[in-house]
Parts: structure tokens; C-alpha cells; sequence
């Protein structure tokens, strides 16, 4: 009995540096936002408390709206794009090629590098100026000729084709390891039995690697939710409002606006919209993985 | 307008501007923006302030669609949104376009970047031909109250604010608000905005008294404008939030 008490306080001493930093680093400044959001607080001046007026104000801002819309139009296309795509690479790369090392390098190789970094660097590309528009004038296309990132139709779909050129490698390679753990003896014997490749992939590939793909679903979301660096850096949210994301509105209504009690209201929002999305999908995702 | 358009019928670029920075849209829209908030009321932002006036009113509004017509005319260059200021200045200096609107700083600037440059300066109208310069301070003069000396603080204070002292401060170096003071500038572009500045009513920056959030709006609305958005309801936008914000502003 005795020895089972000092146990659970060694392990109660095991865990307190861990709790100390969640405390001080995660659970302090999220119930501090909490208290903040029901507030005028502007960051100079003592918070006023102002009920859930931030809450409801929310609910009527046509730029909230706005960006959530532009938010969920990139998680959309990420997880109904970027996934596939991603899947696509992986059973490409998991093929017996010579150059397959190289190739799986050179598709890695776009996440390893900051999205800074790689904003500015095509930005470059697709300024009106850029190397894309020079390209499709020397191969004759000068009515195709636009300032990509500086046209309302046209901005919000270069935002997230620079993401699916940074994210599709990542996830290739997550799904390359589950591709290869796959038993090779399974995909030989429906082999023998007559399946051809479409039915492999879709009857006994795609649920054995159904983990990863809960596990990429998972990561495309939460990236798609919290995209920011990507249109600050190009585009600052613009023109008008063509790629404010949420995490980007919600920097300017603090840091710009100086409204930082609205912005942690939203801030709150915006977690729990993250935390029922990213719930329904592994919900989704999990039942349907199976066990080998 | 009519400048605008023998330019561009010539194949010039009439207008070039590097919006990318931001900053810069405010650079454009103040020249325009001055003449139309306070041409025909001073005391615009006040009124304001004290309900008498509204952001959703003809002088925002006014300035916004002047805004519009250069850009939907094709005034400015086509690559604006995706260029900084340093790129728009050289595009500039390389003559690729014939005015830029800035800052009075850009003389100097020009100067260290290139020798000889033809520099001119004019203000730009509002609509019902009012013309009014926008300025703002860069350098405030205060005496601590604790000081043991104040007398000597305020002898030294009224001796740096004699005509003979500010124009030598101001000297290639800074346009005077006073006057009587007359700096001499080498850069004749300079002495041409120091003239502007005497010949005609002079306002604060349009937006001093403003929420941060309005003119955070205001770039944004500025943006869809240029992107071809037209003007919509932008100054609702703006005095919504001016409402929401407004104990932001310190009159």
C-alpha cells in the first residue's frame, strides 16, 4: 500500500515539469484569452468588460465571414486535391524506378523550406512582371497575361497552388510509408485472383493505409485552418479581400486594429470551429481504418 | 484626368505606384483624399467625431470613386499590386512612367539614386476643383515642466522657432509650415512643394483621426479598387467600424 503511494508520487514528480510548462505556456494564456474576449480590451488601456458583445459582433462581420469563406474554400481544395494528389505521387514514387531516391528527393524537397522563403520566391514568379507571365508570352499567350496575385479571381487560387506545391511531397512520403507497409504477399494474391491495379489500390491499399490517410486529412485541415504566412507575405490578405484567412483577420483585428479583445473572441471561435472540423474528420476517418 | 489620358493615349504610363508595400496606397490616396475631405469642410474629422459628418458621407466617398477612376482607367501601372515602392521609384527615375505620387522625401531620394533628374511637383484637384496640401509634423518642441531652467528652455525654444533658425534647419532638408520661412532647396521640386504649401489652405494627413481599423479597412477597400473591384459599399464598411472604434480616436 505504502510503496504504491510513493509510486503515484514519483510519478506525480515525473510529470510536473510537464504540467508546469503546460500550465504556464498553454493553460494560463488560453483561460487569460478567455477572460480577454468578454473585453474592449485594446492593449494600452484597462479591459472594460463587455459581456458577449465581442461574440455577437462576430456573428454580424461581414469580413469574419468573408474569411472564413476563403478559409474553407483552401481547406476544401487541400483535402480534396492536395490529398489525392499526394496519394497519386506516393503510388508513383513507390513504383520500381531507377531514379525513384531522386525523384522522391526532389518532391521533399519543397518541404523542407520556409514558407517565407518560398512566398517571396513565387512571388516573383507570379508578379505581373514574374517568370510565369514571361513564359506564357514567349510561347505566345499574351491574352493569358494576368497580375496573378494581384486579381481578385485569380489570387486566392495562387495562394493555394503554392501550397499544393509545398505540401504535396510531405504527404506523399507519409503515404509512401504506409504503402510500404502494406504486405506484398496480399497484393500478389489478389494479383493471382485476377484484380487488376484500380482494384488493388481501392479494395486493399487504400484501407490498409487508411491510418495515413486520417493522418494527412488530419495535417491538410489543421494547415488549411490556420493558414497565414502564405498571403501575409504575398498578398497581405488582398486585393480586398481575396485571401484573408481567418488567421490572418484575426492578426489584423489584434495587431493592426488593436481591438485585441474582438480578436481573441474570434480567436475562441476559431478553436472551436477547428476542434468540431478536425473531430468530424477523424471520426470519419478512424472508422474506417482497418486492422490487419 | 485629361493629363491622364494624353499620356496614355501617348503609351505612357501616366501614374506608377508600388502597392505591394501598403503603405504606399496611402501615399496615393492622401493627395487626392485632402483636397476632397477637407476642401469644402475643414473641420471634417471633427464632425466626425461629434456626429455631424459621417465616414459614409460625399467627402470619403467623393475621394474613393476619384480613386477608382485612375484606377479603372488604367492610370497606374498595370503591375501596381505586385511591386514595392523601391521598384515603382526606379521604374520611375528610368522613365517608364510620368509621375509618381509620394512623400516629400522623394526628391532627396531620387537625388541620392540619380544626378540631374527633371523633378516637378503639382497638387492634385478635387473633383470641385478644391485644392488643399496635406502635411505632417516630424519634429515636436516640449519643455519638461520639472525643468530647474525655464526660462533659458523657453529662450532656447523661441530662438530655434526664428524665421532665420528654421530656414537654416530647414535647408535641403525639411518644407516649412510657417509663412514667413522660406528654406532654399537645391532640388527645385522641393521649392515648388514649399510654394504649394504657402499658396494653398493646409490640412493634417486625412486619417490622423481616424481608427486604426478604419484605415486598415481603407488600404483593404483601396485594394479591391485596383484589382477592379469598384468602390461598392466601402465607406458603410468604414463608418461601421469607425462606430465600433471610435474610442480609439484621441481629438
Amino acid at each position: 500500500m505504502r510503496s504504491s503511494r510513493s509510486f503515484y508520487r514519483l510519478k506525480v514528480f515525473f510529470v510536473l515539469p510537464a504540467l508546469l510548462l503546460y500550465g504556464i505556456f498553454t493553460l494560463y494564456p488560453f483561460l487569460g484569452s478567455l477572460l480577454y474576449s468578454f473585453t474592449n480590451w485594446d492593449g494600452l488601456q484597462s479591459p472594460d468588460y463587455v459581456g458577449l458583445a465581442n461574440y455577437r459582433a462576430l456573428f454580424h462581420d461581414k469580413a469574419i465571414m468573408q474569411a472564413a469563406k476563403n478559409t474553407l474554400y483552401v481547406l476544401a481544395v487541400m483535402v480534396l486535391i492536395g490529398n489525392p494528389l499526394s496519394l497519386t505521387l506516393a503510388l508513383l514514387l513507390n513504383l520500381p524506378l531507377r531514379s525513384r531516391g531522386l525523384l522522391r528527393t526532389l518532391f521533399f524537397l519543397p518541404a523542407l523550406m520556409s514558407l517565407m522563403v518560398i512566398s517571396i520566391s513565387w512571388g516573383f514568379i507570379l508578379q505581373y512582371d514574374g517568370l510565369l507571365n514571361a513564359v506564357l508570352t514567349l510561347f505566345g499567350f499574351e491574352n493569358g497575361i494576368q497580375d496573378w496575385l494581384g486579381t481578385m479571381d485569380y489570387a486566392l487560387p495562387a495562394v493555394i497552388l503554392i501550397l499544393l506545391w509545398q505540401g504535396t511531397g510531405f504527404g506523399a512520403v507519409i503515404y509512401l510509408a504506409g504503402l510500404q507497409s502494406v504486405p506484398r504477399e496480399l497484393q500478389e494474391s489478389a494479383q493471382i485472383d485476377g484484380a487488376t491495379g484500380l482494384q488493388r489500390i481501392y479494395h486493399i491499399t487504400i484501407p490498409l493505409i487508411m491510418p495515413f490517410i486520417t493522418i494527412n486529412t488530419f495535417l491538410g485541415i489543421a494547415g488549411s485552418l490556420k493558414l497565414f504566412d502564405v498571403p501575409f507575405v504575398l498578398t497581405n490578405g488582398g486585393p480586398g479581400t481575396a485571401t484573408t484567412t481567418l488567421g490572418l483577420l484575426i492578426y489584423k483585428y489584434a495587431f493592426v486594429h488593436e481591438s485585441y479583445g474582438y480578436a481573441t473572441a474570434a480567436g475562441m471561435l476559431f478553436m472551436i470551429l477547428i476542434a468540431v472540423i478536425t473531430f468530424l474528420q477523424l471520426s470519419i476517418t478512424r472508422r474506417r481504418e482497418v486492422e490487419m | 484626368m485629361s493629363l491622364n489620358e494624353k499620356l496614355k493615349a501617348q503609351k505612357i504610363t501616366p501614374i506608377v505606384e508600388g502597392f505591394k508595400d501598403i503603405w504606399t496606397l496611402q501615399a496615393a490616396y492622401i493627395p487626392i483624399a485632402i483636397s476632397t475631405y477637407f476642401g469644402t469642410n475643414p473641420n471634417f474629422e471633427r464632425d466626425v467625431y461629434d456626429g455631424k459628418a459621417s465616414v459614409n458621407g460625399p467627402e470619403v466617398t467623393g475621394a474613393l470613386t476619384q480613386f477608382a477612376e485612375l484606377a479603372d482607367k488604367g492610370y497606374f501601372n498595370k503591375n501596381s499590386l505586385s511591386i514595392g515602392n523601391d521598384q515603382a521609384l526606379q521604374d520611375f527615375i528610368d522613365g517608364k512612367a510620368a509621375m509618381h505620387m509620394m512623400g516629400s522625401w522623394t526628391p532627396g531620394v531620387i537625388d541620392g539614386k540619380t544626378q540631374n533628374f527633371p523633378l516637378g511637383f503639382f497638387i492634385i484637384p478635387a473633383k470641385d476643383g478644391n485644392t488643399v496640401m496635406s502635411a505632417g509634423t516630424d519634429k515636436g518642441l516640449s519643455i519638461n515642466a520639472a525643468t530647474e531652467h525655464p526660462e533659458e528652455a523657453i529662450a532656447l525654444v523661441q530662438l530655434m522657432l526664428e524665421p532665420d533658425m528654421l530656414e537654416l534647419y530647414g535647408k535641403d532638408n525639411a518644407l516649412s509650415a510657417f509663412n514667413d520661412v522660406n528654406p532654399v532647396f537645391a532640388n527645385p521640386a522641393m521649392s515648388e512643394i514649399q510654394a504649394a504649401l504657402q499658396a494653398h489652405p493646409g490640412h493634417r494627413n486625412p486619417g490622423d483621426y481616424f481608427p486604426p481599423s478604419v484605415q486598415d479597412a481603407l488600404n483593404t477597400a483601396l485594394t479591391k479598387i485596383l484589382a477592379g473591384g469598384g468602390v461598392g459599399d466601402s465607406a458603410a464598411e468604414l463608418a461601421k467600424l469607425y462606430e465600433k472604434d471610435k474610442s480609439k480616436v484621441n481629438f
